[in-house]
């Protein structure tokens, strides 16, 4: 019975989040019409219904797997293949940390909707998107192009400036609500601040949800800083793929997409939290459930929003972005945290 | 399944005596007292077996990033290896622990070494077998290192009681990060500071050394 | 938690130091090629954290029972701060001429003073190991600080990968210390192993306790002697030192064959009698043994060199053999042994730090380019009493006190050794120091018979900046007067490592 629920909850967060990703390249597209006053994916169809070209990700997905699946020659065989898949692997595991509803008590027993209760969630979290900067690299340097080389490790340089940011602008987070475990910190973001404003990280934490959410985006390798793809001038580290394996990639971009939106509700965003309303029971979880994976469809929506509107960096003003000024900002940030924090109690 | 993973269990611990045995000892037998909160499967019987497969295929990664040609392969073997010990690292309750280990070994530095031998860029070692003259004496060395260290690992002490029984069982949140942070900015305090300063040190350096 | 921050103020002056060093750096000499300001900061830096030492001195103090502030801390402290200063007053100059001359340099210094401060008071092995780790780390930093120079780089190269290797053999000796005894504090240790020889020898005549007799303590000891052997360049782990020290800077060379020296043997001090007290011996057989290796490949191997610098390295490895003797000798007779090994090494750093930077001051005119080089050869210092006869005398006293002649400091340091050992009825180790220090007498006065009996064989010249002159009057006074009036400072000395039992 306890290993089902566990089952349940891993097939329930992957069906979800797969699915999502895979809507997000309809979204994407649709977005970009939107904004460029276009009409955008409608031509595909199953018997004439063409539902708003939602039956493109289908055919994208039928195209990439009929497609051949092509290793350079010279490159190394064995690690071109697992750069894909270990890039999916890591950003697919993160998930397992993120707790997407309360604890639910069904007949006097508790269900925790969160895949693995960590006392470290965050910090696992972290883990994971670290180890996700592997697949980069590998599939840079086993295409046995410089330009792949390259672009892997202009790909993971940025990837490991980034981190430094997002942990260390995380911390204010973690000081304020006194936790690594996701849960719990979710949990805290349910009290009420000064009696009527919910304590939301993005209201105790503002410059915390900039640098984070900038941070973010950047170690997803989404617009303003997808230098490492940058499939118009510069050539990225997945040149070399095609196929399925290049779809695998293209996967982990939105999974990561969806990720970090994840990642923004549950820290800035009260998680699963509505204001004002507490309980356990069935029917407010699962509002719980449906609050949470609405502000996650926002964060996505968000992050395309922004995917079209900049430009993209260039490659040194993305790494004084990163080091000189929201590295130092995010310390301060810690600083003025640690102060207040004091002088309140 | 229960009932070999007692015999090896019995085995180890008649035949292992070193100062690490409480630990695992007090990991494998904490089944009665652990306090369950979310996790619904019992996987205390599964540390044994966990043990087993991480430290197996630990000292496989550490032994195949020795002998593999490729550096890059020596590279990941390690980062495999890693991994390997902050599964050790959990199994002693020492959660945050393995999860840094993980983040910064794993994830921060082995990249940076993969990135190092990326731009040096090593192909395969020379297949040729030039050993050195001395490859042999070293051999014999490190056979003579092995031989003690097992000696040491079942040595029998002619009379009973022994090593230090302060290393004790930990309690289940002894390896929280709360636990550590506290522990490290009191106890350790003065050592977490001279670390910061030895970092600190070791960045200026580098610059020092790298810069024009 | 009560914290006695006063305990720590000289290593927090000096961190401030470091950082005040690196930030003048960046904020105002930036763009200037002349780095002496940061040198200043240094050394009143320095100077304060020494001027402090004497006021704290009073009693022992704690700052957690990790850190103690004990008098052989402070009479350490205050060698590492003179070398430390002495090293800083010679590379001024130094370093403009090689054209080295980068602020960073004297930051890297403090903060390797820094670690030995550390390793000199710390009373548990992790704060040790840390310690060690500043030290060595600005080490190899240092020996590499001439960028340009293939062998400064393969200094810095040679020393990372041994260093780090030796770094991880402490390391490992350090975890099976904790794994037998249950903890890393050196004072607990030395109780716990104290009461088992006590349960020992209490019950079965003969038969010592099992924790004492288990072969996971000796391999933990043996370990720890690896690690701290490499540091003090003794003689199975001595294969690094002629390399590096040829290949490193001078002004670092000089300052690596005192001060990390100095450090490993305090550790040494605290780990071998305090901590492993119990295990005497056993270390004292493999001390003994190390001891007369290490004096003897040092003093024969030096005779064979015609490179100074290099001749310099073997006798710097012989000398760490004349104090391990003083160790094995304390192990017997506890105060009067760890008295001259502490004495010996501060008459060592006064006499070391000024060959070296006689050798520093020296340069050559380079017969193809006519640029002024280092001079490093036996060659270049032939006639140097005609043009320069003060840096002769200076260079006379040194070499007399290397070997030890009277007056000087060296003579008393290795006679107060070889009593010592002597009174520890080691009276065949005291006869070997002795051979020792006559073997080593042919090639240190050979220096001076290049330089007072012949004709110069090249353009020679020689540093006369007032700072390096400055540190070399001093090195040369503090040889002599010790040599002169010996008791005050052996007192002082003798007080310093009472506290230690």
């Amino acid at each position: 019975m306890d290993l089902a629920i566990e089952v349940i909850k891993v097939v329930v967060v992957l069906f979800g989040v797969l699915n999502l990703a895979g809507l997000l390249t309809w979204v994407e597209r649709k977005q970009s019409a939107v904004m460029q006053d276009r009409i955008g994916a409608n031509r595909a169809s199953i018997l004439g219904i063409r539902a708003f070209g939602l039956f493109h990700p289908l055919a994208d997905a039928a195209k990439l797997i009929l497609k051949e699946d092509f290793i350079p020659e010279g490159g190394n065989k064995v690690l071109h293949t697992l750069a894909p898949f270990a890039s999916l692997f890591f950003a697919l595991l993160a998930f397992a940390a993120i707790p997407f509803g309360n604890i639910l008590i069904l007949d006097g027993k508790e269900i925790n909707l969160q895949i693995a209760n960590l006392n470290v969630g965050i910090l696992y979290i972290f883990a994971m998107m670290s180890m996700g900067v592997y697949g980069v690299v590998l599939a840079g340097w086993s295409s046995n192009n410089k330009y792949s080389l390259l672009g892997g490790l202009r790909a993971s340089s940025q990837m490991i400036s980034y981190e430094i940011t997002m942990g260390v602008s995380i911390m204010g987070i973690i000081m304020v609500y006194n936790s690594l475990d996701l849960q719990e910190i979710v949990r805290r973001q349910g009290e009420l601040l000064w009696g009527f404003i919910p304590k939301w990280g993005v209201i105790t934490q503002p410059l915390a949800c900039l640098l984070f959410m900038t941070a973010i985006i950047a170690e997803t390798k989404r617009i303003p800083f997808d230098l490492p793809e940058g499939e118009s001038e510069i050539i990225g580290y997945f040149t070399e793929y095609s196929g399925m394996k290049f779809g695998m990639f293209f996967m982990t971009d939105f999974v990561e997409t969806v990720l970090a939106a994840a990642l923004m509700t549950t820290l800035f965003f009260g998680g699963w939290q509505i204001p004002y309303v507490h309980g356990n029971s069935l029917t407010i979880v699962i509002l719980q459930v449906l609050a949470f994976t609405l502000k996650v469809i926002f964060f996505c929506w968000f992050f395309m929003l922004i995917r079209w509107t900049l430009p993209r960096f260039r490659y040194d003003q993305l790494m004084r972005l990163g080091w000189k000024m929201m590295l130092p900002l995010s310390l301060a940030n810690i600083f003025v945290t640690g102060l207040v924090i004091l002088l309140w109690n | 399944m229960s009932q070999k993973n007692e015999r090896i269990l019995s085995y180890l611990l008649k035949s292992i005596k070193y100062p690490g045995k409480q630990q695992i000892t007090s990991c494998l037998s904490r089944r009665d007292t652990s306090v369950k909160k979310y996790a619904s499967f019992k996987h205390e019987e599964k540390d044994l077996t966990a043990f087993l497969i991480f430290s197996t295929l630990a000292i496989l990664g550490a032994l195949l990033t020795v002998t593999a040609r490729n550096p890059i392969y020596s590279v990941l073997f390690l980062a495999m290896t890693f991994l390997q010990i902050s599964g050790l690292y959990a199994l002693l309750q020492a959660e945050f622990i393995a999860i840094v280990q993980i983040a910064v070994y794993a994830g921060a530095i082995m990249v940076l070494f993969l990135f190092v031998v990326m731009f040096l860029d090593v192909k395969e070692i020379a297949t040729e077998k030039n050993f050195h003259p001395i490859a042999p004496v070293c051999l014999i060395l490190a056979l003579v290192l092995l031989g003690e260290f097992l000696v040491f690992i079942f040595y029998k002490p002619s009379r009973e009681g022994g090593l230090s029984e302060t290393v004790t069982a930990v309690g289940q949140i002894y390896g929280t990060a709360e636990n550590i942070g506290r522990t490290l900015f009191s106890q350790y305090l003065l050592p977490f500071e001279v670390a910061s300063i030895l970092l600190l040190m070791a960045i200026v350096g580098a610059v020092v050394l790298a810069k024009r | 938690m009560n914290l006695n921050w006063t305990a720590i103020l000289p290593e927090i002056f000096i961190t401030l130091t470091a950082l005040g060093v690196l930030g003048i750096d960046l904020f105002y000499t930036r763009y200037q090629k002349d780095k002496t300001l940061n040198a200043i900061v240094t050394l009143s830096g320095m100077g304060i954290a020494f001027l402090l030492l004497p006021f704290l001195s009073a009693k022992t103090q704690i700052f957690t029972s990790l850190f103690v502030l004990d008098p052989l801390a402070i009479f350490f402290k205050m060698v590492f701060l003179i070398s430390g200063s002495m090293t800083a007053l010679i590379s001024i100059n130094y370093l403009k001429m090689e054209g080295f001359d980068l602020g960073e340099y004297y930051g890297v210094l403090l903060f390797s003073i820094l670690g030995m401060m550390v390793m000199a008071s710390a009373n548990d092995f992790i704060l040790i190991y840390l310690g060690l780790e500043l030290m060595t780390v600005s080490f190899y930093v240092l020996s590499g600080f001439f960028k340009t120079d293939l062998r400064s780089n393969e200094a810095a190269l040679k020393y990372l990968i041994l260093g780090g290797f030796a770094s991880a053999l402490f390391l490992y000796g350090i975890s099976l210390l904790y794994g037998v005894t249950g903890s890393t504090e050196i004072s607990y240790i030395a109780g716990y192993l104290t009461e088992q020889t006590r349960t020992g020898a209490d019950s079965v005549a003969g038969v010592t306790s099992a924790v004492l007799s288990h072969p996971l303590l000796s391999l933990s000891l043996i370990m720890l002697l690896a690690g701290l052997c490499f540091k003090v360049a003794a003689v199975p782990f001595h294969m690094w030192t002629p390399d590096v020290y040829e290949g490193a800077p001078t002004s670092v060379t000089a300052f690596m064959s005192v001060g990390p020296k100095a450090a490993g043997f305090v550790v040494m001090l605290r780990v071998l009698l305090v901590a492993l007290g119990a295990l005497e011996k056993q270390w004292m057989v493999i001390l003994a043994v190390i001891s007369i290796l290490t004096m003897t490949l040092g003093n024969i191997v030096a005779i064979a060199q015609q490179n100074v610098k290099r001749m310099l390295a073997y006798s710097s490895i012989a000398h760490a053999g004349y104090i391990l003797l003083g160790i094995v000798a304390s192990a017997r007779v506890l105060t009067a042994g760890s008295a001259s090994v502490v004495f010996y090494i501060l008459s060592y750093a006064f006499m070391n730090l000024g060959a070296f930077t006689v050798l520093l001051a020296l340069r050559k005119e380079d017969k193809q380019t006519g640029l002024m080089v280092p001079a490093m050869d036996l060659e270049d210092f032939s006639g140097l009493s005609k043009r320069d006869p003060l840096t002769a005398f200076l260079m006379l006293i040194f070499m007399f006190s290397l070997t030890g002649i009277p007056p000087t400091a060296g003579f008393v340091g290795k006679f107060y050794l070889f009593m010592s050992a002597v009174d520890a009825n080691l009276v065949w180790l005291a006869v070997i120091g002795v051979i020792n220090s006559a073997i080593s007498a042919y090639y240190y006065l050979r220096i001076l018979v290049y330089i007072y009996m012949k004709e110069p064989k090249v353009v020679q010249s020689v540093d006369n900046s007032s700072s390096l002159w400055v540190a070399l009057y001093v090195m040369a006074l503090a040889t002599l007067l010790i040599g002169i009036l010996p008791n005050l400072l052996f007192n002082v000395a003798r007080a310093s490592v009472v506290s230690l039992f």
